[in-house]
């Protein structure tokens, strides 16, 4: 029987930098029987495990459709990440999963597709943005509206300018505060639903961010008259084990870890705590 | 082959003796004023008049802490050593709260995704259930519907109609302890099968009568937004008795230690209204408040669990209740919201 709590080696490929305090790091399994099984969807996670550190759940970043390996985009922030940034390429890590539902991506197929992103929010996003750039004839209009709180916040800054580039897709960018040599909009995320048009016919909102971005993005959306369903979110939480049992993730009947962690504003929006 | 015997109880000693001799024997018995579980006793310190164990037998299934694997690290990455697999134990005395506990706890670590840990130690232990004739101050699982006594569900049942036990066999593992000395047992006479029914719905008659879980689940919804929680929440003092002797309280938390050169990664018990348990890396807490943290306690017993498994996570052994800084009457509240008696 397997043991649902047994990490798998992985070796550390390549480290980019993002932004000051976030990386990219590529994974591959050392087992490489492991790498080919190892089959995932947008928006599931994995436990990532430091040896002597613990254990901290990730969206896995990269798109199903690159095969061979795995990218986590890991900003710095507690312990195990902490540690994480000080590994070098060619270390190893432990790699649980993947977990959760990720996203239906099937029931995407030709809608016009609404990502809103927040700071580290648009990491899990990108799995799915970049599924969808590489079947672009499989989805309608592709918009990106993401925000940060400064220029050096911004992740994915060279494939924001491709995606920007392909036809029926746009990008808008902004900033919670300016610097320098910062051209573009000025002001958190919800004051570009103003510089674009965004209709709810046959689209899906994909929204991931901080809790108060949630709950004003939300908010706009079902302003312009998104239906609750067309509203897809993805919950960040303490997720211990990822398959049910530690109790960490509990909101209301659902666990993130199992139900989640992509979830429509509909079958949210009653629970208590989900989007604080 | 009959399934239902009677021993008498003179002979209780005898057949422990006969039990502990193959494997670990774990049986209550009193220490500093308290009854407890332990592991291999010996035989004469073994109680039977006792409402009920100070903690349930959980942590035999659970532990408080465990070794889920060791490590070592090289440069080529780490290697990782399972612990030793479980062996074959026996509990003696577990009363009827305690046996629908580990029925709830199966419903969390079984399914599709299994917690071996767990579900090992489950295989490989046998329960000796013993029926409640009396309520104990703070006990509701007539309310909730996981005692009295119990029917099925069990390895082996022990009932006190008074000189003797009458023992009802309901699984080949149970059927093994008789047959370790048969001798022991007689065939329960009609007479004795009419005593223990008769000893049964006494025992009914002096716990409430129980309240269909659905039922529950709807009364609590109804009260989510009352300034109860509040109160409640205000009196917490955030000292985890309530969720360490639940029998029905299995978060845990993950974490590696290194110890002698050797690293560990553990699990231990966590609960749910200390005010780290949802707090995330960066600080982030989506259950802030202990209004929000006792409420949860609340709902995931008696109305979330309900809706995900179709049965509550709360047996009434009112262990919380007793265990508790804060004074909170769990099953005070269970009725104030729910009813029953």
């Amino acid at each position: 029987m397997k043991n649902q709590y047994i990490p798998y080696p992985a070796v550390i490929k390549s480290i980019e930098r993002e932004t000051y305090d976030t990386l990219m790091f590529r994974l591959v399994f050392q087992d490489s029987h492991h790498q080919r099984e190892f089959q995932y969807q947008p928006g599931q996670f994995i436990e990532l495990y430091l040896p002597g550190y613990g254990e901290s759940p990730i969206s896995i970043t990269s798109s199903p459709t690159e095969k061979g390996y795995l990218e986590l985009c890991v900003r710095r922030v507690g312990w195990v990440t902490t540690a994480l940034h000080q590994l070098n390429e060619n270390d190893v890590v432990g790699i649980r999963g993947p977990f959760g539902n990720g996203f239906p991506v099937d029931r995407m197929t030709n809608k016009n597709l609404v990502f809103v992103a927040g700071g580290l929010g648009l990491a899990p996003l990108r799995s799915l943005i970049k599924t969808a750039f590489a079947q672009r004839q499989n989805f309608g209009r592709i918009t990106i509206l993401y925000g940060a709180r400064t220029p050096n916040d911004l992740l994915f800054q060279d494939e924001l300018t491709e995606w920007k580039d392909v036809d029926n897709s746009e990008v808008l960018l902004t900033v919670d505060v300016g610097s320098g040599d910062w051209r573009g909009n000025v002001g958190v995320v919800t004051t570009l639903f103003g510089k674009v048009t965004i209709s709810p016919m046959n689209a899906i909102a994909i929204v991931c961010g901080p809790p108060i971005m949630f709950r004003f993005v939300i908010r706009e959306l079902l302003k312009i008259g998104f239906p609750e369903k067309a509203i897809m979110l993805t919950l960040e939480r303490h997720m211990k084990c990822g398959i049910g049992k530690c109790g960490h993730c509990n909101i209301g009947p659902k666990y993130v870890c199992l139900d989640g962690p992509v979830f429509t504003y509909q079958e949210i929006e009653e629970l208590p705590e989900a989007l604080r | 082959m009959a399934t239902v015997w009677e021993l008498d109880k003179a002979k209780v000693p005898q057949w422990l003796e006969v039990l502990r001799k193959d494997c670990e024997l774990i049986a209550p018995v009193k220490n500093y004023g308290e009854v407890l579980f332990m592991s291999s006793p010996e035989v004469s310190q073994v109680v039977l008049d006792y409402d009920n164990t100070l903690v349930p037998p959980k942590e035999f299934f659970l532990p408080p802490t465990e070794t889920m694997f060791s490590f070592t690290e090289s440069r080529a990455g780490f290697h990782i050593t399972l612990p030793e697999e479980a062996k074959n134990r026996i509990i003696f005395g577990v009363r009827p709260c305690d046996v629908n506990a580990l029925l709830i706890l199966d419903k969390v670590f079984n399914g599709e995704l299994r917690d071996e840990y767990y579900l090992s130690r489950r295989e490989k232990t046998t329960l000796i259930a013993l029926n409640c004739n009396q309520p104990g101050e703070k006990c509701f699982c007539g309310s909730v519907g996981a005692g009295p006594s119990l029917s099925g569900k069990f390895d082996i049942l022990l009932t006190d109609i008074g000189d003797v036990y009458f023992i009802e066999v309901g699984s080949a593992k149970g059927n093994e302890l008789i047959n370790k000395l048969p001798a022991l047992f007689r065939e329960a006479s009609q007479q004795s099968e009419e005593k223990k029914e008769a000893v049964v719905r006494q025992a009914q008659k002096l716990f409430a009568k129980p309240i269909d879980p659905l039922e529950v689940a709807k009364r609590m919804e109804a009260f989510f937004n009352d300034a109860k929680w509040t109160e409640l929440g205000e009196r917490c003092m955030e000292c985890g008795g309530c969720t360490y002797v639940c029998p029905t309280c299995y978060c845990f938390d993950v974490v590696d230690r290194i110890e002698n050169g050797k690293g560990l990664r553990l699990r231990y018990w966590d609960c749910c209204l200390l005010p780290g348990f949802t707090r995330m890396a960066g600080g982030l807490n989506p259950r802030g408040s202990k209004e929000a943290r006792m409420k949860q306690r609340f709902y995931h017993k008696w109305d979330y669990f309900v809706q995900r498994f179709g049965m509550l996570q709360c047996v009434g052994c009112g262990r919380c209740s007793k265990t508790a800084l804060c004074s909170i009457d769990w099953g005070g509240v269970f009725k104030s919201i729910v009813g029953g008696s």
